[in-house]
C-alpha cells in the first residue's frame, strides 16, 4: 500500500428531493482507497452504499445530485470533470459490477458484443474487430466462461445466472480499471456459485492489482474478502478499520449489533439478537446520531450534535461518543 | 431455419382466409336489404320477373350453402365474382383501386413515424420538458381531431388558403404518366419521371398526414412511455458505466428494447390506417379502396364487399407476420 490514495472521497454528499424532504442519501461521507487495496462497505439496504458508489461515476439520475464534496481519482477531483472526461474515466479507470446480472446486461444484445463494447468505447484494441473479438474471447476465459468462441454470440437469457455475473465482471474488466466498484455482486446468486466469483475478484484483484470496492449487507462475506471495512448507516459512515479492528473489536454499537445478528453454526447455541426500532427516515435524520434512537448505550448527550469521528486506535475510527475520550479526527 | 419457419406461417394465413371468406359471407347476407331492390331503384316499374332473373343471374335465389359453394369454387380459382353495381370484375375492380389505397396507407405510416420517432425518443430523454409537454399536448390533439375536420382543415389552409398544395387526387391531369405499379410515386421513380414524382408526392402529402396524425400521435405516447422504462433500467446504468455516449445509450441500448412494444402499436395501427382510409379517401376524392368499398356496402353488393374485406383481412394477417418477424430481430428471446 502507498501513501497518496487512489481514490479519495471528501465529504461526499448525495442528496435525492422527494416529497417528504430532502433525502440524503450519503452524508458526509470521507473514504480513502489505495491501489490494490481491498476495501468493503457494509451496511443494511438503503443506507447509501450503493449511492455512494454510483455518486463516484456520476451515475446518479436525476433529481437526485451530488450536493458537496470531492472525489479525487488521483489527485483529480471526479466531480469537477466535464462529462467527456468523466467518460474516459468510466468503465476505463472505475469500472461497476451491479447486482442483478440478468437486468443489467442489454436483453437485445449478444453477450460477446456487450464485452467488445467496452473496448470500442476506450480504443483498446484500435477498434479492430477481430483483435476485440479476440481480446472479448480472452476476457471470457479469463472469468471462467467456458467455450467462450460458441458463447460470444449468445443472449443474455441463454446464460445462467453465476455465467451472467462473469460476463458483467468481464466487462468491468475488459478494460484493465485501477478500481472496481463491486456493488452486491454475489446477492442474487447461489452460495457456491457466490463463492467461485469471490474467488474470481480475489485472483483479478492478485494478478492485476486492481482495486476492489465490494458493496454488500452481508458483514461476513466482507470480513471474508476485505482488508478494510467501513460501515454505513443512515447515509453516514460510522465506523472504518481494518478488517481484524472492525470484526473482533467492533466500537460502534451498530456494527456489533450486525455482528450478533449473524447466524452462526457453532458448538455453542446462541441467539440472533435483531437489533430494534428501524431505520431513521432519511428525509429526517435526527440531529446527533442517527443510531441514537435503537442504541441501547444511549445518552441524551448523542441527540445533540452531529457526532465526529474518534480515532481510538491508528486507522480505526468510530463515529460514537462513547470514545469522546479518544482524540477527534 | 427462419425462411422455413416465415413460409409456414405465409401457408397457415390461407386456412385463415378459408374461414374469413365464410365468416364474410355470412354476415352481408344478415344484414337487412335486398341487393335487387337497390338495383332496381325500389320502383314499382320493375317488373316481378325482372327481379327473378336478377336474382337467377347472381344465383340469389338459391339456398344460402349452395350460394357459399359457388362462391368458394369461384375464388379457390381466383374469382371474387362481378360486381352487381359496377359490371365488372371484383378482382379488375380491387387491382384497380387497391394501389391507391397502398400508396396512401404507406404514406401515412411514413410521415407518423417520421413524426413519431423523434417527438417519443426527445420527450423521453427530456420528460418533463417544454418540448415533452409540447409533443404530450400536441399528441393530445393528433388523436382528438377527427380524420374529416382535419382533412378539410388542411385543405382550406394548404390548398385554398395558400395554394400550395392539390386539394384533391392523386396527381394533376396535365402530368403524363405510365403506370406500372399502380403506385404512382413508385411508378414515376421506375420511369425516371421527376415532374409526375413531384406532383403525385404533392398530392399524397395532405392525405397522408391527415390519416396519420391519429397514428402518430398514438405511436409518439407509446414510444415515450417505453422510452422512460427502459431508460430507468440497470442495462441502461450499465451502458453509461462503461462509459458509451448518450447518443449511444439512447439510440442503441434504451431505443433497441423500447422498439418491441412500439413495433407491436405500428402493426395494429395499419389495421386503423385502413379503416380511415374511407374517410380521408371521400375527403380528398382519392380513388382508393375505401371509397369503393362504402359504395358497395350502401348498395349491398355482395361480391364486391366480400371481395374487400379479403383485401382487409390478408393485410392484417401479413401485417401481423412483419410484426412477428420483426420482432424475433429485436427480441432475442422470441422465436418464429
Amino acid at each position: 500500500m502507498t501513501n497518496t490514495p487512489l481514490l479519495e472521497l471528501k465529504n461526499l454528499t448525495t442528496v435525492f428531493p422527494t416529497r417528504r424532504g430532502l433525502v440524503r442519501a450519503v452524508a458526509d461521507v470521507s473514504l480513502s482507497l489505495a491501489q490494490g487495496e481491498l476495501l468493503g462497505i457494509v451496511g443494511e439496504s438503503g443506507c447509501g452504499k450503493s449511492v455512494t458508489m454510483l455518486s463516484i461515476l456520476r451515475l446518479i439520475s436525476t433529481p437526485g445530485r451530488i450536493a458537496a464534496g470531492q472525489a479525487l481519482f488521483q489527485g483529480r477531483d471526479l466531480l469537477k470533470l466535464s462529462d467527456g472526461a468523466m467518460r474516459q474515466i468510466r468503465g476505463k479507470d472505475i469500472a461497476m459490477v451491479f447486482q442483478d446480472p440478468l437486468s443489467t446486461l442489454n436483453p437485445a444484445f449478444p453477450v460477446g458484443e456487450q464485452i467488445r463494447e467496452s473496448l470500442r468505447i476506450h480504443h483498446i484494441a484500435q477498434n479492430h474487430f477481430a483483435r476485440e473479438k479476440e481480446r472479448v474471447i480472452e476476457l471470457m476465459s479469463e472469468v471462467g466462461i467456458s467455450s467462450p468462441t460458441d458463447r460470444f454470440h449468445e443472449y443474455p437469457h441463454q446464460f445462467s445466472g453465476g455465467m451472467q455475473q462473469r460476463a458483467l465482471i468481464a466487462i468491468a474488466l475488459a478494460c484493465e480499471p485501477k478500481i472496481l466498484l463491486a456493488d452486491e455482486p454475489t446477492t442474487s446468486l447461489d452460495v457456491t456459485i457466490q463463492a467461485q466469483i469471490m474467488d474470481l475478484m480475489r485472483r483479478i484483484n492478485e494478478a492485476r492489482g486492481t482495486a476492489i470496492v465490494l458493496v454488500t449487507h452481508n458483514l461476513d462475506l466482507a470480513a471474508e474478502f476485505c482488508q478494510r471495512i467501513a460501515v454505513m448507516y443512515a447515509g453516514r459512515l460510522v465506523e472504518i478499520g481494518t478488517t481484524d479492528q472492525v470484526i473482533e473489536t467492533p466500537q460502534h454499537p451498530y456494527t456489533r449489533g450486525l455482528l450478533t445478528c449473524i447466524p452462526r453454526i457453532s458448538a455453542q447455541r446462541t441467539r440472533i439478537e435483531p437489533i430494534p426500532g428501524n431505520v431513521p427516515d432519511l428525509a429526517n435524520v435526527p440531529p446527533g446520531c442517527a443510531f441514537a434512537e435503537r442504541c441501547s448505550e444511549m445518552q441524551p448527550i448523542c441527540q445533540n450534535d452531529l457526532i465526529p469521528f474518534f480515532e481510538i486506535a491508528p486507522g480505526h475510527l468510530v463515529r460514537c461518543l462513547r470514545h469522546s475520550s479518544a482524540t477527534p479526527d | 431455419m427462419k425462411a422455413i419457419k416465415i413460409l409456414e406461417r405465409v401457408l397457415t394465413t390461407i386456412p385463415i382466409m378459408f374461414g374469413v371468406a365464410i365468416i364474410v359471407f355470412f354476415f352481408i347476407r344478415l344484414t337487412p336489404g335486398d341487393p335487387v331492390d337497390i338495383m332496381l331503384g325500389r320502383s314499382a316499374a320493375a317488373s316481378q320477373r325482372e327481379i327473378e332473373q336478377l336474382r337467377h343471374q347472381f344465383h340469389l335465389d338459391e339456398p344460402l350453402h349452395v350460394q357459399l359453394g359457388y362462391f368458394l369454387g369461384d375464388a379457390l380459382r381466383g374469382n371474387l365474382g362481378y360486381s352487381y353495381i359496377r359490371n365488372k370484375p371484383v378482382v379488375d375492380l380491387l387491382v384497380e383501386r387497391l394501389p391507391a389505397t397502398i400508396e396512401m396507407t404507406i404514406g401515412a405510416l411514413l410521415i407518423s413515424l417520421i413524426i413519431a420517432l423523434p417527438i417519443g425518443i426527445l420527450s423521453a430523454v427530456r420528460q418533463n420538458s417544454l418540448l415533452d409537454r409540447l409533443s404530450m399536448a400536441g399528441a393530445f390533439l393528433g388523436i382528438s381531431m377527427p380524420g374529416f375536420w382535419l382533412g378539410i382543415v388542411l385543405i382550406l389552409f394548404f390548398a385554398v388558403y395558400l395554394q400550395i398544395l392539390p386539394a384533391q387526387g392523386r396527381i394533376s391531369y396535365d402530368v403524363e404518366l405510365q403506370e406500372v405499379t399502380g403506385l404512382y410515386v413508385l411508378d414515376s421513380l421506375l420511369t425516371g419521371n421527376l415532374p409526375a414524382l413531384k406532383d403525385s408526392l404533392l398530392h399524397l402529402l395532405l392525405p397522408s398526414i391527415t390519416l396519420g396524425a391519429g397514428v402518430a400521435a398514438i405511436i409518439a405516447r407509446v414510444l415515450r412511455s417505453s422510452m422512460l422504462e427502459v431508460l430507468r433500467s440497470d442495462y441502461v446504468k450499465l451502458a453509461r458505466a462503461k462509459g458509451a455516449t448518450e447518443w449511444d445509450v439512447v439510440m442503441k441500448h434504451a431505443l433497441r428494447n423500447a422498439l418491441i412494444p412500439t413495433v407491436t402499436v405500428v402493426g395494429l395501427q395499419v389495421g386503423v390506417l385502413l379503416g380511415g382510409n374511407m374517410i380521408v379517401e371521400t375527403v380528398f376524392s382519392w380513388p382508393g379502396l375505401g371509397r369503393l368499398v362504402v359504395d358497395a356496402i350502401f348498395n349491398r353488393d355482395f361480391p364486391l364487399i366480400q371481395g374487400a374485406v379479403m383485401i382487409y383481412a390478408i393485410t392484417f394477417v401479413l401485417t401481423n407476420l412483419v410484426v412477428d418477424i420483426l420482432y424475433t430481430y429485436l427480441n432475442p428471446k422470441i422465436t418464429l
